[in-house]
């Protein structure tokens, strides 16, 4: 007769005993669990609302025109509304179409500094003649920096007709491929562009990741989107965030206590049956001991079978921790969007994810072990101190 | 000679004083014979029982197991393929049925038959247990029957050596005699050396050799 047999049998055989430390496990362990995930929506919340609600940044940017610019404030709940991640609008800078006389299309870009930059691509690199200088900007004179690509295609290379007006090429630069979808991208100082409303605008987004109490942020160009600022609200205060924040902390913080004190007291609640039931079976270990059974095999064939209805007690108490978990993160969810924490458009991006990932996984196996190990000790002890005669 | 006590003597402290159980006790047994121990209640029966199936080890003298002292043997391989038991109140696994008790005894003590169940149920019958009884948990058959399997299990490790502690304790008269009787039966049929424990001179008569164990004198009078 195998162990697993022998462990079969003594599961099967005697049901009421088994089912009765299996609920009770499970019961302890959906506390364990619950908190856990309680504890993981918390978190996941708490991030949400500081990607939402924004944190405090410190920015130092360049403007796309060469100027660096340090920005301090919050990113307010600007993502929520934003498809790509954490964007958040800062400004917008205005590029304008326009025809060379031989019928190209091309796009001027302002540019309101005598430093050239590429907001993609850092300093542009002017491969030939120079950048602008401080009057040429500030008077708004017909100069031009032309891409190389451009540069080969004229005939005359010392200007550029744009719009049938001329344009002195002070400047060459190497293009970016397909930049703008292809068009040759010429730099002019901004005065000239006769800004207008419904000029195509060019739109510097900042990536936002938020990091301690400071937001790391990245610069970059988007042009697919068009966005103005009068779609994003602003006037999210920072005290709601506080206060909403300082709730989910307080919840935490529960959920921890729980998380700790479930596993002292499961762990001493299971450790008291499973010894109570060694104890009932103390003529069996002894009898077997007699018999010349090993006694590590009697303690091992013992821990086996407890652990067989731990591990079925973890697996209950998994799918249903699961499930309050979910219903807690749903209720908080709710909660933040009553109070305006999550913006309505929050809803359509993808929540919290409750599928377990390899992480999780490696956590709630070494949770399990660490509670096997302590709740099934005592039971152990005892049947390593039982005495054969 | 199969197993031979060699002056053995054993006692235990009750707080600061010694407590002698057995003193300088000789004896020997054989197979093919069936041996009872008489004596009266704290005489040492059980203990010196004990001392013969290596659950205690004696203080001083030798118990011999084919001439070699139990102390330089592998005491779980002793236990496990040299001497069996036969208790007072069964102490069979209540959850399994008399078969299964059986086969985990077999199991214990690595009996590898080709068809062990086979085997089982075999020694089950000669034990009175049909297959009705074989299938059935232990704690659902009566107490004769559960010392029945008891003796069955005793007999399925092969062990030369069968030591019995106050078997038919409680069981009525009935059911004592057929258990003295089986017991008698192992160890002529089988060439079994069986020790058993008993307060009945009554059943004692059933055996082939009786030893009063006297609490005075600490010692065996062969009868």
């Amino acid at each position: 007769m195998s162990i697993l047999r022998r462990i079969f049998l003594s599961l099967t055989r005697r049901p009421s005993r088994t089912l009765s430390l299996l609920l009770i496990t499970a019961l302890i362990l959906i506390v364990f669990f619950s908190s856990i995930f309680i504890a993981y929506s918390c978190h996941f919340i708490k991030d949400n609302i500081a990607d939402n609600l924004g944190q405090n940044y410190l920015l130092t940017y360049n403007d796309g025109r060469h100027n660096i610019k340090n920005v301090t404030g919050v990113i307010k709940k600007l993502n929520a509304y934003l498809d790509s991640g954490n964007l958040a609008f800062l400004e917008v800078n205005y590029s304008k179409e326009a025809k060379l006389d031989d019928g190209t299309d091309v796009l001027l870009y302002g540019v309101n500094s005598q430093e050239m930059y590429d907001v993609l691509n850092n300093d542009i690199s002017i491969v030939s003649g120079r950048t602008f200088k401080h009057d040429e900007i500030e008077n708004g004179s017909q100069v031009a920096i032309i891409p190389s690509s451009l540069k080969t295609k004229l005939s005359d290379t010392s200007k550029v007709i744009i719009n049938g007006e001329s344009f002195i090429v002070i400047g060459e630069y190497v293009p970016y491929v397909n930049r703008l979808n292809g068009k040759h991208f010429i730099y002019v100082p901004q005065k000239i562009l006769d800004v207008e409303e419904n000029d195509f605008p060019l739109h510097i987004k900042l990536k936002a990741a938020t990091q301690g109490d400071n937001a790391l942020i990245r610069i970059y160009l988007e042009n697919t989107i068009l966005v103005t600022s009068e779609e994003y609200d602003f006037d999210f205060s920072d005290e709601t965030y506080a206060r909403i924040e300082d709730d989910v902390n307080s919840l935490l913080r529960i959920a921890g206590i729980i998380t700790i004190s479930s596993f002292a007291i499961g762990a001493f609640i299971i450790n008291f049956i499973t010894l109570i039931m060694a104890k009932e079976r103390r003529q069996e270990f002894i009898m077997l001991m007699k018999m010349g059974e090993k006694r590590m095999k009697i303690i091992f064939t013992n821990f086996l079978e407890n652990l067989i209805v731990l591990f079925l007690a973890t697996c209950i108490a998994l799918v249903i921790a699961l499930g309050i978990g979910k219903m807690y993160h749903d209720k908080l969810v709710q909660t933040a969007m009553a109070q305006n924490a999550f913006s309505q458009s929050y809803k359509t991006k993808e929540m919290y994810d409750f599928r377990l990932n390899a992480d999780q996984f490696a956590r709630i196996g070494t949770g399990f072990s660490l509670i096997v190990i302590v709740s099934l000790s005592a039971q152990s002890i005892y049947v390593a101190r039982l005495k054969s005669d | 000679m199969i197993l031979e006590a060699r002056n053995i003597s054993y006692y235990y402290l009750d707080g600061n004083k010694q407590k002698i159980v057995l003193d300088n006790v000789s004896a020997s047994f054989s197979r093919g014979v069936f041996y009872t121990i008489l004596g009266e209640s704290g005489s040492g029966k059980t203990t010196f029982l004990n001392l013969l199936g290596g659950l205690k080890e004696c203080q001083s003298g030798q118990i011999l197991y084919n001439h070699q002292d139990l102390k330089e043997l592998d005491i779980l391989k002793y236990r496990r393929q040299c001497v069996s038991f036969v208790f007072q109140d069964f102490n069979l696994i209540s959850y399994m049925t008399a078969l299964e008790n059986v086969l985990l005894a077999m199991n214990i003590s690595s009996i590898e038959e080709k068809d062990e169940k086979k085997m089982a149920l075999a020694l089950l019958k000669m034990v009175k247990i049909e297959k009705d009884e074989a299938f059935r948990r232990v704690d659902r058959l009566s107490g004769g029957e559960r010392q029945r399997v008891a003796i069955a299990r005793a007999l399925s490790t092969k062990a030369k050596i069968i030591l019995a502690d106050e078997p038919t304790g409680n069981l009525d008269e009935d059911n004592s005699l057929l258990i003295f009787k089986l017991l008698g039966l192992i160890a002529r049929q089988f060439d079994r050396c069986v020790i058993c424990v008993t307060h009945s001179s009554k059943l004692a008569t059933l055996s082939d050799v009786t030893l009063h164990l006297s609490s005075n004198q600490k010692g065996f009078i062969k009868k």
